[in-house]
């Protein structure tokens, strides 16, 4: 039996995922329901009958909010729960994260009896937002749960990449833009230890909102250009709106559209199978070109970039006092995103690790280093 | 059960995605057998031809239209997203990409979740 943790979980606003240390590397478990993806969004979804956690749960999320419940790892550590209309009970943020714990411990694929793990904590949270992580975690049938800090994983994923040689003291800065969230950390090495020094975050910033901005900002005003409809965005958005399935398939477009745009300069969206309101059929090659994408995401990009510059200004930093910019979430494969932040602050961008899954590869490298304290009789 | 080794396959599925679009498109043009005949030709090519091999049994990849069929959370080989503000009686209403599966012997797994909108049944 392995005496130490070896299991990191990154307990994720948006989405989670699972790592486990091996033979000195780490490997990040299979979602065994979502083809060839590691994460799992943090969403759950009562029914009378069972609970269903993950995608099948997010894809219920906008449409039957008095069952379905995501980001609730805001909620943590405060008194507020969730009425959930299907089993006439209500649930706490506590519970609702053991049942992603739980959904995620059916990844584990190795056989392994899971008693303790290591599981990522925002750097914001406080000593009652970490006890209520703890409590999901023991909730989640975990007999010992040992919290770490989100950018201190992130950190620690690189520094393994590294095999520690390149992390000299100093400061860098971790920048997590993931699907719908946005934390960005200083953190500092010093003798050793590292330690968060400040953070900043916006809990309304993600990947999912350049989505919705390519769809209202650049396709419907296209459309509506090009045809004839009355107040196209409205009839798209709204639930009752004649055109609401077809936001829905424009989303998906639209997201395919700008990681395509990550490595080609145009990506082009088709709009058919629908007739305008003079009963013409709409038949367009939407193109959007990289710098048309890029405009549209600036703003958002240019906020994240101002909590750097009152991070740096409150710790009395300049950018050449910051090593690196370690770039973790999702939305950082966007080049613009990594250009953008270099450019203004010039701090270098890093963006040696895998960006979705560091977090959750750092706490297990992490549990590899800790002791596995349970009691032996079961 | 979803297959998770079907990545290397990805640009036969974009041409799979193509004939789907193509198959659709042809429903709505009067006279259309000649097309169809070709385009049922690539379909076989692509089911038991363009994968098999003398030493191995017959592979191949085949899509399917979910279009009009009933939705629920328990459907893994879809993507969905919902219009509309009820979610009872959920049927496919618009196939972004279709289902494909892998045929091998006499087996099939999935090999791409199909992407689609789902609404309620009025």
């Amino acid at each position: 039996m392995e005496n130490t943790i070896n299991i990191g979980i990154d307990l994720g606003t948006t989405n989670s995922s699972i790592a486990k240390f091996v033979k000195g590397d780490v490997i990040v478990f299979n979602n065994p329901l979502d083809y060839g993806r590691s994460t799992l969004p943090s969403v759950v979804y009562y029914k009378k009958d069972r609970i269903v956690v993950g995608n099948k749960a997010k894809e219920y999320l906008e449409r039957d909010p008095k069952n379905v419940v995501g980001l609730f790892k805001r909620k943590m550590g405060t008194s507020e729960s969730f009425q959930i209309k299907s089993i006439n009970e209500s649930k706490t943020p506590v519970d609702l994260s053991a049942q992603v714990l739980k959904e995620l411990k059916t990844f584990v694929n190795t056989g392994d009896t899971l008693e303790s793990v290591v599981i990522t904590i925002p750097a914001s949270f406080d000593s009652i937002q970490s006890n209520a992580t703890k409590e999901a975690g023991k909730q989640a049938g975990f007999e010992q749960v040992v919290l770490l800090q989100e950018p201190i994983a992130a950190s620690l994923a690189y520094a393994n990449m590294k095999k520690s040689k390149e992390l000299t003291d100093g400061n860098w800065l971790v920048y997590d833009l993931g699907g719908g969230t946005f934390d960005v950390a200083l953190v500092r090495i010093k003798d050793g230890e590292m330690k968060v020094i400040d953070h900043e975050g916006d809990n309304f910033l993600g990947g999912s909102d350049f989505d919705r901005l390519i769809v209202e900002k650049l396709i419907i005003p296209k459309i509506s250009e090009q045809y004839t409809f009355e107040d196209l965005e409205n009839q798209m958005k709204s639930a009752t709106g004649k055109y609401n399935a077809k936001y829905y398939a424009l989303l998906n477009q639209a997201e395919e559209a700008k990681i395509r745009l990550s490595a080609v300069s145009s990506a082009e969206i088709i709009v058919e199978r629908m007739e305008d309101e003079a009963g013409n059929d709409v038949d367009m090659e939407i193109t959007i070109t990289k710098s048309e994408f890029n405009d549209l995401i600036k703003d958002s990009i240019d906020g994240t970039i101002e909590m750097i510059k009152t991070i740096l200004t409150r710790n009395s930093l300049t950018s050449n006092d910051v090593q690196f910019n370690l770039m973790v979430g999702g939305s950082t494969f966007i080049p613009f995103v990594r250009q953008r932040v270099e450019e203004v602050l010039q701090i270098p961008a890093n963006c040696e690790i895998d960006p979705t899954t560091a977090v959750s590869v750092g706490a297990a490298y992490y549990a590899a280093t800790k002791q596995k304290e349970v009691s032996k009789e079961k | 059960m979803i297959e998770q080794n079907f990545k290397q396959y990805k640009p036969s599925f974009e041409l799979l995605d193509q004939l789907f679009e193509i198959e659709r498109k042809l429903e709505n043009i009067e006279e259309s057998n000649s097309i169809s005949r070709n385009l049922n030709k690539m379909k076989n090519i692509f089911e038991t031809n363009l994968f098999s091999s003398s030493t191995s049994s017959e592979m191949g990849f085949i899509y399917h239209n979910p279009i009009g069929e009933a939705y629920n959370e328990t459907r893994l080989d879809l993507e969905a997203s919902i219009a509309g503000n009820l979610t009872e009686n959920l049927i496919i209403k618009e196939v972004i990409k279709p289902i494909i599966r892998y045929k091998s012997g006499g087996s099939t797994l999935i090999a791409r979740k199909g992407v689609v909108v789902v609404e309620s049944k009025k």
